[in-house]
């Protein structure tokens, strides 16, 4: 178990050195082999260990004082960092897929090679850091990870190296470092006053500093996971390649936010009611202003950008309505976490393919589709049913307990709650049905007569994911069965 | 197999004979009327299946399974089925209509696949809605239910937009998908909250929580049962909820508004009574309710029936009639919701009523809508003004589309007329306990005779008259043997429930007996009497009423014998000749009286004007404002936070550090000085610390 556990966060690091210093082809053979790995690797654990609740081990650091008998680093699995395991593997095995004939000179957005082993190295290392927090086991080591999250996504978005994504990167770079200042400081003040990094070590503060230190790990997931006030950086991040922008900024890193809030929520029992209702209201302004922007955009990956913002406040709405007191509530936002990986993996993979065959991104250009690409249209709307919560897709499900819980929180609380949060859910819905008939139905527009056929890899990677939007729920619900 | 296992599987057939369609008319396009024959393989067997089981019921009486197949304790939901006599009911309606309406389309869909339409669209949809239909009227846990439901909207969604270029379609599509949408996220709200006051969304724990809440919070109780009955309402295309039902019927391919009309909109109705009926234990609030619904239903009956009229699209004008026939149905269900606390007789008849109309209305509604696909697939249009005279060429067509029209107006001795004349008494006896059901009485009355009218427009224009000139060169053959078989069985059945109301009053009793307990109304023989032929309905004090089909159809056919007699024995010859223009030259076309020229008087009548706003009939669609999004509104510019808070700080911080770098000027001497001043400056500190 320790040597698995150790070769799933090795084996990607390898991979990356390799697919950095190999050309071309090669280079993604070796991706592809490493992301299967961890794959694998990562099936196997949560295999191992899921019938159980937790395994956790740390390591002895005789030489740290303070840490010779409890140990600093090593690892925790218990069913949440399952949960993330999961879509942190197959989501990443599926990007690497699908950008081994994304990123190439058939792509008609970015004909380009170059860069392409560049990619290929920071995702590599990206699924490594996002595998480390996952795994971790207490504040430190995730706050490690996590940095390192930042470093790859500050990478990645850059990629094209032009004058919009260098500025996009920094953006990302000061919002997300920002945030990570606040995660450095509450660190420091539980170490200080507790003496351990463990997630539990929030019930040991006095109320005062627990509530503090609760509001900033807030604020940095907040950055992290771009929601209001810093939700300004996840659109300009867009102009990424589209695997970046599906496997960092829709399905794996901006979760690690939620995830960090989640963890805190489920670890200790004594976050006051204010914060659960700051977490809660937060949110639900945050879903508002998301769906306010959805009117705005041309771009198709842009509106799932903001699509995005609102689904993660979701989560932490879901953790919010727990901290209130609703069970149902936060294991409706855990679950939301792989039920939205899924959906919106698979837009983004559609609107990557979009723009491959036809070049354009543009709602307006587009119409028609379906014509001419049947199975990314029918892949958009199975994606689009599925973030919009139609039974029996995915997001419907943790939908419903998201709403249970508002309803369980119940008074005027949950009625405020209730209301804008069932409007998002609504105008979303409609936004997206609009959007789903301008691109895919209707006659042919110039652009979309142009359109060029997928490479297999493309293809096989939706069949995945559309296959995940149905099979999400159950890999879910027996994970959040047993938090 | 025992009845659970009988369902599960049809499903699961259902579902997996969708996906061999799929694949089929994916990688096949050609095969259209060989995916019409497998579909008609699966539909078949899954159709058996169902009746196997709904005849098990009305042998042997409901059958509930406590078993769950499928539980998920977080949600406090399990797949738990229940078969009483009114989904066996269902099920009888759906196990006939989805055959009749697929062996439809295997001919009618070469039509759309010789427009460039592929069948992907079709039939694969087309076998998931069937799925759903029998799981939406079997599962007796509120949560799966609404599962289905929604799968349900999915499924009958694609097939609305099936035609997927056409502008309309997918506007029709569009408003269809979200109207439904958002009244299923309605029900669902009402459904949570009395989850949270319950443990459990089985109908037997919903309905104990709604009792608990009436003494607790009266408030709430209304709030539940008005959200459900807006959700099932929107479905049911209860007008001013309904607003959808008449551009979405039209746009699904023929056979597909066939099952609509025949099955979908009666699947609201199914709810309302799951609710009112079943789920509300009976109460002071039935009362309150029992007027809403009639209130929502003679609106129904007025405005649909009335805007019916002065369609001239045969689809159009079908799905117009179908919004005023579920005003009917809900008229008798309300009457009988009304009287559930204080007049069982009343109550007992007035729901039966409506159920049976349900169930009439089911038959002849397809069969209607069958005979405008036909229409359609003769003619190539759906505008009443562009054909006439089919019965020339359609004589089976014509036929079945008579019976079914004289149906749905009522005319006896016709099933439609039973039902209506049912409604009708328990409108009246309960406007003696209560005057304002005389009204909408009156009023339901009235517009039966608006149907007969429209119907006559519908058949006159279509079948009678002159040919358009645009149809002349029609093939002259009648349609294919499976596009007016499907009609004629269905007229059939028109005719035969027609003839022997009692057989289906009597399953509709007993299913009426399941929901409130069959002690807990009056027996049978005491409402209808013993009589298998006709009706003798008796409403407790001293109020009779009494209908014989069999003597009127023998009076009737005693008197056209005798006319007939009359009309031998005087040896008049026969002779066709030209139509007589008194003298006058005109061509056909001058002369013929198209379907628009009909009742313009009443078109003057009701006409709406409201300042600028005018428009034909009664039926209020407002077109709605172009929404606009300015780029530049002050919301905008709030949430943009970059603008005006982090751009600024970014840019502040940027240039202090253009300033501070302009101190290293690259003289050693400056540096120095530098030096100088910050050793100064520590010195100071630890002066001042120390």
């Amino acid at each position: 178990m320790n040597t698995i556990i150790l070769l799933m966060l090795v084996i990607p690091v390898i991979g990356a050195i390799l697919s950095g210093y190999l050309k071309h082809k090669k280079s993604d053979i070796s991706v592809l082999v490493t992301s299967g790995l961890v794959l694998i690797s990562a099936v196997y654990i949560v295999l191992k260990v899921f019938p159980n609740t937790q395994e956790r081990l740390l390591i002895k650091l005789p030489w740290i004082e303070g840490f010779e008998t409890t140990g600093l680093f090593g690892y925790c699995i218990d069913p949440l960092s399952m949960l993330l395991l999961i879509v942190v593997a197959l989501l990443g095995f599926v990007v690497m897929l699908y950008s081994t004939d994304y990123i190439g000179l058939k792509n008609r957005e970015h004909p380009t090679l170059e860069g392409k082993q560049r990619h290929n190295f920071w995702m590599m290392l990206f699924i490594t850091s996002m595998l480390g927090i996952a795994i971790s086991p207490n504040l430190l080591q995730l706050y490690i990870f996590w940095e390192i999250t930042t470093m790859c996504s500050w990478a990645l978005i850059s990629h094209f190296r032009d004058e919009k994504s260098l500025r996009a990167g920094f953006k990302a770079l000061l919002m997300t470092f920002g945030g990570g200042i606040f995660f450095a400081i509450a660190i420091v003040i539980i170490y200080v006053k507790t003496g351990s990094f463990d997630f539990s070590a929030l019930n040991s503060l006095s109320p005062g500093f627990r509530n503090l230190v609760y509001f900033f790990f807030l604020i940095s997931a907040w950055a992290k996971s771009a929601q209001v006030p810093f939700y300004t950086w996840l659109p300009d991040a867009m102009a990424a390649p589209t695997t970046v922008s599906m496997y960092l900024h829709a399905a794996a890193m901006v979760k690690a936010g939620v995830y960090l809030i989640a963890r805190i929520a489920v670890s200790s029992n004594s976050i006051s009611f204010s914060m659960g209702l700051v977490t809660g209201i937060m949110a639900v302004v945050t879903m508002l202003v998301g769906v306010y922007f959805f009117f705005f955009q041309d771009d198709l990956k842009r509106l799932l950008a903001y699509s995005t913002i609102t689904h993660l406040a979701y989560v932490l709405l879901g953790v919010g309505l727990g901290i209130m007191g609703s069970k149902t509530g936060i294991l409706g936002g855990i679950m939301h976490i792989i039920n939205h990986s899924a959906a919106k993996g698979l837009l983004f993979l559609c609107v990557g393919a979009i723009s491959y065959s036809t070049g354009s991104r543009s709602i307006k250009d587009l119409n028609g589709l379906s014509h001419k690409l049947p199975l990314v249209s029918f892949a958009f709307m199975i994606g689009f049913l599925a973030l919009t919560g139609i039974p029996p897709f995915s997001c419907f499900w943790s939908k419903f307990l998201l709403l249970m819980g508002t309803i369980d929180v119940g008074g005027k609380i949950g009625f405020l709650i209730l209301i804008p949060f069932l409007l998002e859910i609504i105008v979303a819905f409609a936004w997206f049905l609009r959007v789903g008939h301008k691109v895919f139905f209707g006659e042919v527009s110039a652009v979309s007569a142009e359109a060029k056929s997928l490479p297999l890899s493309i293809i096989l990677a939706l069949i995945v994911l559309i296959v995940l939007c149905l099979a999400a729920p159950f890999i879910g619900m027996p994970l959040i069965n047993h938090i | 197999m025992n009845p659970i296992d009988l369902i599960i599987s049809s499903i699961i057939i259902l579902l997996i004979g969708s996906g061999i369609v799929f694949l089929i008319s994916y990688f096949r396009p050609k095969y259209v009327e060989f995916c019409g024959y497998v579909s008609l393989g699966f539909v078949s067997i899954a159709a058996l299946e169902i009746l196997t089981v709904s005849v098990n019921v009305f042998m042997h009486g409901p059958i509930s399974i406590n078993e769950p197949l499928i539980s998920i304790p977080i949600m406090g939901a399990s797949l738990v089925f229940n078969f009483d006599t009114l989904s066996a009911i269902f099920l009888c309606i759906i196990a006939l209509i989805s055959v009749l309406a697929t062996i439809y389309s295997i001919k009618y869909m070469t039509i759309p696949y010789a427009q460039g339409l592929r069948m992907t669209g079709y039939y694969p949809p087309l076998l998931l809605y069937f799925a759903s239909l029998i799981a939406v009227v079997t599962v007796s846990d509120m949560f799966f239910f609404f599962i289905a439901w929604e799968f349900m909207t999915l499924s009958s969604y694609v097939l609305v937009i099936f035609d997927r270029k056409n502008k309309k379609c997918l506007r029709a599509g569009f408003k269809y998908f979200l109207m439904t949408h958002i009244a299923t996220a309605f029900m669902f709200l009402a459904a949570i909250i009395l989850y949270i006051n319950g443990d459990s969304f089985s109908f037997d724990s919903l309905s104990i929580s709604l009792r608990e809440l009436m003494s607790t919070n009266p408030v709430l109780v209304h709030v539940v049962l008005g959200l459900f009955f807006i959700g099932f309402a929107t479905k049911a295309g209860v007008l001013p909820f309904g607003d959808w039902l008449p551009d979405a019927y039209p746009a699904a391919p023929g056979p597909a508004s066939a099952v609509f009309g025949g099955i979908m909109s009666k699947l609201g109705v199914y709810g309302i009574i799951r609710v009112f009926c079943d789920i509300l234990p009976i109460s002071g609030f039935s009362e309150t309710w029992g007027i809403v619904i009639s209130i929502f239903a003679v609106i129904s009956i007025f405005v649909g029936t009335m805007t019916a009229l002065i369609q001239d699209d045969t689809k159009r004008l079908l799905s117009f009639h179908v919004i005023g026939q579920i005003g009917y149905m809900l008229l008798g269900i309300g009457i009988g919701v009304y009287f559930l606390p204080t007049n069982k007789v009343i109550a007992t008849i007035a729901i039966v009523a409506g159920i049976f109309h349900l169930l009439n209305n089911s038959i002849y509604k397809s069969s209607l809508f069958l005979t405008a696909a036909s229409i359609f697939y003769k003619t190539g249009t759906r505008d009443l003004n562009k054909i006439g005279g089919l019965a020339k060429f359609m004589p089976m067509t014509a036929t079945a589309a008579v019976i079914a029209s004289l149906s749905i107006a009522g005319m006896p001795p016709f099933n439609g007329f039973s039902s209506k004349w049912l409604i009708y008494q328990s409108a009246i006896v309960g406007g003696m306990k209560n005057g304002f059901f005389i009204i909408l009485g009156i009023i339901a009355i009235f517009i039966s005779v608006v149907t007969l009218a429209s119907f006559f427009k519908f058949f006159g224009a279509s079948f009678f008259g002159k040919l358009h000139a645009g149809a002349r060169n029609l093939d002259k053959k009648e349609i294919p043997k499976s596009l007016y078989i499907p009609q004629l069985i269905l007229a059939g059945l028109c005719i035969l429930l027609g003839l022997f109301p009692m057989l289906p009053i009597k399953v509709i009793y007993s299913a009426v007996g399941d929901i409130f307990g069959s002690g807990n109304i009056p027996a049978i023989g005491s409402l209808y009497g013993d009589s298998l032929i006709g009706i003798n309905t008796n409403f407790g004090f001293g109020i009779f009423g009494s209908w014989n089909p069999i003597i009127i159809l023998a009076a009737l056919v005693v008197t056209t014998l005798i006319s007939y007699y009359f009309y031998k024995s005087g040896k008049v010859k026969e002779r066709m000749v030209e139509s007589w223009y008194c003298g006058e030259e005109h061509t056909d076309e001058e002369v013929r009286y198209p379907a628009h020229n009909f009742y313009l008087p009443f078109k003057q009548l009701f006409r709406i004007k409201i300042g600028k706003y005018e428009r034909e009939g009664v039926y209020p669609t407002i077109p709605l404002p172009k929404i606009k999004f300015s780029e530049e509104g002050i919301i905008k510019r709030i949430l943009g936070i970059d603008n005006w808070l982090y751009y600024p700080i970014v840019n502040f911080t940027l240039k202090l550090f253009k300033k501070f770098s302009k101190t290293h000027i690259g003289i050693p001497h400056v540096y120095l000085l530098w030096m100088f001043i910050g050793l100064l400056v520590g010195i100071f500190i630890l002066y001042v610390l120390v």
